[in-house]
């Protein structure tokens, strides 16, 4: 993977661009939140509630008075972060079911993909939505759910990687010669999932972070005092009358997010398989 | 007598990652009216692109320049794409090479047949242009016609398709009828057929035929005229069975060794001849002649590019070998 | 064909499987839950009886199918409603709103995808992609909020909450006007770039040379000839959208306060109506699965091709 060769193709879109620069300034809030906010994002001061934006609170102030900008720089972190560790959880659980559903005898291997089937068969926040219902709200909770959601594609596409390893010439060569499963999949199935599996995960990122806050703002998700957009949206909905500031702000950082990671994704897509390339 | 159509200087680039490729090479072509008219090269002599070019269907990344094409007496290239279009299906028709492909799949073929009537025959009605199709169908020998008329192009074998296509150009009546290879795609048997359906409808065209081919013998079979192209130039032209028996290009010499007929060829056990080296390279093409560095005889004066210079009888060759 | 509409129903009841044994995972006993911690233990027994929630889940599994069936989906936990009469209230509106943001998706998103294909990378191409992109990335939810916040709070141009009079269907159309484009909006972006892409790779078909080969004019090749080959993955996305669009309804059904199988799942989790949650997500469930059926039925009746496979496999 020539990673240089990869960033400039991406870059050569004005699209692509923006993806890599919104995505990149994302990141660095995320990580840095505590050195971008300027006040504590928890402080209450009834005083100042639903303040238009001024010197001091560069967004405004929410309905307790807590500073709005530096929510919101917070929110980054939660947003980018589930995104991150959802993604990385069913990355990794799917690649495994999908490989094991390869090897595995015909039974195991039918039961699991009718389990992709069957999550599949829901719409993905319906699905989340049912889960989170059942088990209650909060951040691990969160977490693990919306990963539920998104097993079944990066199972999918490990496990036909695999089925095809399988029934290839120089697999079989390979296993003639006693090389141990674990060995095959290293240096067979994951170099060919990479680019897809690469893919599909960048262009699911805004898709969780699209899901997580769907459920912050019907309040089902992430809940205050922790600063998810979505839980910002809500308030702002709310206050809606009151103060548009609220929900403006956390709206666009919301839109901000969303787009800069599809325009990476989709950079990234064309960039990696030009045959994936839908729009061009 | 004036030729039907009469092409000076043309010139085609295909703008490509590497650069412009010169696909077409200051062309000069005369076809005469009410001819057959054959034109023979391997792939990538630019045979297409020709054809293309005289409809006005060249892709978008091409670059045409050209002195002049006259068409019936009319500059082709002073006219508004509009005006060229409607010649299209009128008085110029087109029989592509894969008719697997060139037929749309998602509509009836005698929707496309009607359709493609309707740039010549704008005012009438769509059932008496759906019983001409009918009746042209069952012209060019596709059985069970009026049940035909509606069934898809995939409902039809590689054969049967090339009719139909054969009959949508009839079917316009056009005054040139360009036939770019149209049984390369088919196999032997079924090229036999269609060799015999276009004897069949010679005398039904009132107008000249353009057959494109890289088969020299379906040309000699079908053709009064030839023109002989390599890399985008013209090299030969001139009656079928002058130029095919008294070659005088070195190309078109090599082409016919070339042919292989197992019936003739005496002694089984001897290599197949070819002509040694590769095609220019279009994106660079050499200032000397096309043809120079294969050419088994080639000299000094090959290093400038000669031009097609007559040598009789109709016959114009591209060559120092005979120059005056 | 039957075995799409086979694999479908097995697909029902996996998440009927699914929804059942959720509940048991509920974090304490949902019947204490529901009734509160001073709740009598036979209260909480009765309940659970009630509920169906004392027997083990095989049974459970079949009593559920056989009661949906028959249309029995349980009763509300709260009012004793049957769930059924629920759901049936609510998908009218519901319906509404789905059908107009996808016919706001075709009718806008169809010319617009056209359009830029005609003239790839000029600037009505270069606009539209950059109001599709802007478009199809925002979550629905932040689309209305905006929506709601210029054109209704602002502009007043449109009513904020409700679905409109009963009975009265203009009144309804334009209180389903905000909440449909909101859906609707990122649809338009997405069909319009999909249909870009095909157009654009359909006009470079052979077939489409033909035609123009014969003189046919641009628009006709285009709105007659290029058109359909490319809507066919347009179609194909719209059809899995329409599960996107049934979760993005819970949305603008709360956002905009109207009533709907949305607002119904989202208020029955509030109060933990778990027949209600249950009853409902399965109809999305098999709505969603329906929609897949007829999206690849529908590929039978534009792509004549796909019929000849179906025809010889049905013999075969």
């Amino acid at each position: 993977m020539d990673w240089r060769k990869l960033l400039r193709e991406i870059t050569s879109t004005r699209a692509g661009t923006f993806g890599v620069i919104s995505v990149g300034l994302l990141l660095v809030i995320a990580v840095f939140a505590p050195l971008f906010a300027i006040h504590d994002p928890n402080a209450i001061a009834p005083m100042d509630r639903l303040q238009p934006p001024s010197a001091m609170h560069f967004f405004g102030t929410d309905q307790l008075g807590r500073d709005l900008y530096s929510r919101v720089i917070y929110g980054t972190r939660i947003a980018i972060g589930v995104a991150v560790v959802v993604i990385s959880v069913s990355l990794i659980v799917g690649i495994l079911l999908g490989v094991s559903a390869a090897y595995a005898p015909r039974p195991v291997d039918q039961l699991i993909v009718s389990a992709f089937d069957i999550i599949n068969s829901f719409p993905r926040l319906i699905l989340a939505l049912a889960l989170v219902a059942v088990l209650g709200p909060g951040l691990t909770n969160v977490i693990l759910l919306i990963s539920i959601a998104f097993i079944p594609q990066f199972g999918r596409v490990a496990r036909a990687q695999t089925l095809a390893m399988r029934n290839s010439l120089f697999f079989e060569a390979e296993a003639v010669l006693g090389a141990e499963p674990w060995r095959i999949l290293l240096h067979h199935v994951l170099p060919n999932i990479i680019g897809p599996i690469f893919v599909l995960a960048s262009m699911n990122i805004p898709v969780v972070i699209t899901i997580e806050a769907g459920l912050s703002f019907l309040g089902v998700g992430i809940r205050p005092p922790l600063a998810s957009w979505g839980g910002l949206l809500h308030d702002g909905y709310t206050y809606l009358d009151q103060s548009p500031w609220l929900a403006l702000t956390s709206g666009l950082a919301l839109m901000v997010a969303t787009l800069g990671f599809t325009l990476l994704g989709e950079a990234l897509r064309d960039a990696i398989d030009p045959k994936l390339q839908q729009a061009r | 007598m004036i030729p039907l159509l009469s092409i000076r200087g043309l010139d085609v680039r295909y703008a490509t990652e590497r650069g412009p490729a010169q696909v077409l090479r200051n062309v000069d072509i005369d076809i005469p009216e009410n001819a057959v008219v054959g034109v023979v090269g391997e792939s990538g002599s630019g045979k297409s692109t020709l054809a293309l070019a005289l409809l006005g269907l060249l892709p978008a990344n091409a670059v045409q320049s050209a002195g002049s094409m006259m068409f019936e007496g009319e500059e082709l290239l002073a006219k508004t794409p509009a005006q060229r279009r409607r010649l299209r299906g009128s008085k110029m028709a087109m029989v592509f090479q894969d008719p697997m492909s060139a037929l749309h799949p998602l509509f009836a073929v005698g929707t496309q047949m009607v359709d493609i009537q309707r740039t010549k025959y704008p005012r009438v009605a769509r059932r008496e242009l759906w019983r001409r199709a009918e009746a042209m169908l069952r012209r060019v020998g596709v059985p069970d016609e009026a049940a035909r008329m509606s069934r898809y192009p995939h409902e039809f074998s590689g054969g049967m398709r090339q009719r139909v296509m054969i009959a949508m150009a009839l079917l316009v009546g056009p005054k040139l009828l360009i036939a770019d290879e149209p049984t390369t795609a088919l196999d032997a048997t079924i090229e036999a057929q269609i060799v015999d359906l276009l004897h069949g409808i010679r005398r039904d065209i009132r107008g000249s035929i353009i057959l494109i081919s890289h088969s020299l013998g379906l040309v000699a079979d079908l053709c009064e005229y030839v023109i002989v192209m390599y890399a985008g130039k013209v090299v030969e032209t001139g009656r079928v069975d002058v130029v095919f028996s008294r070659p005088q290009h070195p190309y078109t010499e090599a082409l016919l060794a070339c042919e292989i007929d197992p019936w003739v060829t005496s002694d089984k056990d001897a290599p197949l001849p070819r002509i040694p080296g590769s095609p220019p390279d279009l994106v660079a093409p050499p200032l000397d002649c096309v043809f120079a560095a294969r050419c088994p005889k080639r000299f000094g004066r090959c290093a400038v590019a000669p031009e097609l210079e007559p040598v009789g009888d109709g016959h114009s060759v591209a060559c120092w070998l005979h120059e005056h | 064909m039957i075995f799409k509409l086979l694999t479908a129903a097995l697909a029902v009841v996996g998440a009927v499987l699914l929804l059942l044994s959720l509940t048991t995972l509920i974090p304490g006993d949902p019947a204490t839950v529901l009734l509160g911690p001073r709740a009598t233990p036979e209260a909480v027994a009765a309940l659970n009886s009630q509920m169906g929630l004392d027997l083990p889940l095989p049974i459970r599994l079949v009593r559920f199918l056989a009661h949906a069936f028959a249309g029995d989906l349980g009763r509300d936990v709260m009012s004793g409603r049957p769930v059924a009469d629920m759901v049936i209230e609510s998908l009218p509106n519901t319906a509404l709103l789905a059908v107009s943001a996808i016919l706001l998706a075709i009718l806008f998103g169809i010319p617009l995808g056209a359009l830029s294909a005609v003239r790839p990378g000029r600037i009505a191409d270069q606009l539209i992609a950059f109001l599709s992109v802007g478009f199809v990335s925002a979550p629905s939810f932040v689309s209305s909020i905006f929506l709601l916040l210029v054109f209704a709070l602002w502009l007043d141009w449109f009513p904020v909450l409700g679905a409109g009079e009963r009975g009265d269907f203009l009144d309804q159309l334009w209180h389903v006007v905000l909440p449909a484009v909101a859906l609707g909006i990122t649809w338009v972006g997405y069909v319009a770039r999909l249909l870009r892409s095909s157009l654009l790779e359909v006009l470079n078909e052979p077939y489409i040379r033909t035609m123009r080969a014969y003189g046919l004019s641009e628009a006709v090749v285009l709105l007659k000839y290029a058109l359909k080959p490319a809507c066919i993955p347009t179609l194909a996305v719209l059809g899995m959208g329409v599960g996107e669009l049934l979760g993005g309804a819970v949305f603008a059904e709360v956002i905009f306060n109207r009533p709907g199988l949305g607002s119904l799942i989202y208020g029955a989790i509030e109060t933990r109506n778990y027949p209600v949650v249950q009853g409902g997500v399965l109809v999305v469930v098999i709505l969603y699965l329906l929609t897949n059926v007829v999206v690849d039925l529908s590929y039978v009746w534009i792509d004549p091709r796909v019929r000849l496979q179906m025809q010889s496999r049905g013999r075969a």
